[in-house]
Order: structure tokens, then sequence, then C-alpha cells
């Protein structure tokens, strides 16, 4: 199969072509995805260096295991592959000293933050992301999968390993856990403050 | 704070860039040789050189093979009446003419 055939093949078609250790293959996949998978585990660990290391990791796990991988079980790529990054990052901040640790926004701030700050500025970021590292793994996830990459709940449960209505717990329990952490630190929303 | 504000607030969560040779690096490290234990590689060579069926499809085929082979292949029998004779044989060089043992 050359490269134009290949680019044109969906996910699971690629992950097939893994099998035979297909190089071309795995760029596509990788080139392909590694933006959105680095965002959400961005979104998880709150660390742009472990974040790049996880997803690194995660697709040299299915490169070297391409096996993994079940065409029978019917799982969309996506779907399966939050679940091996998900996994990493729980890995990652289950690790103690580095629970709730949130990277200083300072030193992550490019020309883009600048444009972004016209609605939340970097103190209130700050805080946004301190109130999400307070989180409970499961309820950051469901937040992540849920809300950030706009899965479905179904897919989310599967991935977190709880049933639907336990997702939707969840996911109501994160967004009130964080309102009421911005609320503590005294963030007042538009329409709140008048 | 409404739900909505609290989702207005959340969706400016800000995430820095990935590296832009994020994806090369991935792809770099997948080129490199995976380090594989000699026993592995042994293995490997092994498996690749012949085909090892899961047990349990081994053993029904080997009954399979069994039955067939047991249904197609003639047992040579002997008759009761082969076996009479051989018996007088025997007996005979045993005993004399009178049939008393020798």
């Amino acid at each position: 199969m050359d490269n134009n055939t290949l680019i044109s093949q969906n996910d699971e078609s690629l992950m097939e072509c893994l099998w035979q250790y297909n190089q071309q293959a795995f760029t596509i996949l990788v080139e392909r995805h590694t933006q959105k998978f680095y965002a959400s585990a961005y979104r998880m660990v709150l660390n742009k260096q472990e974040a790049e290391d996880i997803v690194q990791e995660g697709f040299l796990k299915i490169w070297n295991n391409p096996k993994l991988w079940k065409k029978d079980k019917g799982a969309k790529f996506t779907t399966w592959f939050y679940r091996i990054i998900m996994n990493l990052c729980l890995d990652y901040l289950r690790k103690g000293s580095r629970v709730g640790y949130v990277e200083d926004f300072d030193a992550i701030e490019d020309d883009t933050v600048s444009q972004e700050k016209t609605l939340v500025d970097k103190e209130q970021q700050k805080m946004l992301n301190s109130a999400i590292a307070t989180l409970p793994e499961k309820q950051r996830m469901a937040l992540t999968l849920c809300f950030y990459e706009g899965l479905s709940n179904k897919e989310a449960a599967g991935i977190v390993g709880v049933k639907v209505k336990a997702l939707e717990s969840l996911l109501m329990r994160a967004k009130a856990g964080v309102r009421d952490c911005l609320a503590r630190e005294g963030i007042l929303i538009k329409g709140e403050a008048a | 704070m409404n739900d909505k504000d609290l989702d207005n607030l959340l969706n400016e969560q800000h995430v820095p860039p990935a590296a832009s040779n994020l994806p090369a690096r991935i792809i770099d490290a997948a080129k490199l040789p995976e380090r594989v234990s000699l026993i592995d590689r042994i293995k490997g060579k092994l498996y690749g050189a012949f085909l090892l069926p899961k047990p349990a499809y081994a053993l029904a085929v080997f009954v399979l093979i069994g039955l067939i082979v047991y249904g197609v292949t003639e047992v040579p029998t002997r008759s009761v009446d082969a076996d009479l004779i051989d018996a007088e044989e025997l007996w005979g060089y045993l005993t004399d003419d009178n049939g008393n043992w020798l």
C-alpha cells in the first residue's frame, strides 16, 4: 500500500497496517492525532513536558505492541487510544509527589497567550488550572473527555470504566468542584458580580 | 456562577502548544530498534519458523487423525480355531503319547 493510499485510510485500517509494522501507517497516525491527544494529556496532568512524554509513550506503546488493538471489538481507534493516554496520565498523577502540581503559567506563556487573555486574565487562568488540579482523577477524566473532547457519555464511561450514570455524576461533581474552588479564590464570573 | 458562565470559563483554559517537533520525535523514537532479550529473539525465530497451534486445537486434530486412521486400518485378528490348534500343538510337545508329562 503506497503513501497516498494510506493517507486516505481511516484510523482503524491504519492500525491493521501496524500489525505488519508499517512505519508509514504509524507516521500518519502520529501526525493525525498528536496535537489532539497532547491537549487531553495536558488537561489531565497540567504540565507541558509530561503531556508530551505521555503522548510519545502512548504512541510507542501501540508501535511496539500493535496487537493490543483488537479489531473485532469494534471500538474506534480514538476511543481506544484515549484509554491508553488516560491510563498513562493516571500513572503520572499517582506518583505521589507530583499530584496536584500545576505548571507555572509564566513559564509556558507564548505569543498566543496575549490574544487569549482578552477573555480571561493570567491570574484567572492560573486559578482555573489550580481548581482543576484539585479534582479527583476520575472527575478530571470525566471533565476532559466529555467537556473538552466532546466524547459521548457512553464513550467516556467506557474509558473511565464506570457506568453512564456514574459518569454523569462525575462530570457534575467536577464542575461543582471547579465552581466551588474558584468561588473560594474569589473568582467572579460576569453575571454573578452584578 | 451559572452553568453557562462556568462552561465559558472552562473553555478559556489555556493549553500551551506542543513542541512543533513532537510528531517527528515520536516517529524517530519508533525507528530505534527495540531492545529485545536473547531469549525473546530465539523464541521469535522459533515461532517464526514453526506454526505452533494452540494446545486445544492440536489435541483435537490428533484425536481426529487417530479416529480416521483407526477407522481405515484393518486390525489383524486371529480366529478362535487358530488359537485352539496352537494350544494342541503346544500340548503335544509337553506330553508323551499317553498324555503324561515329559
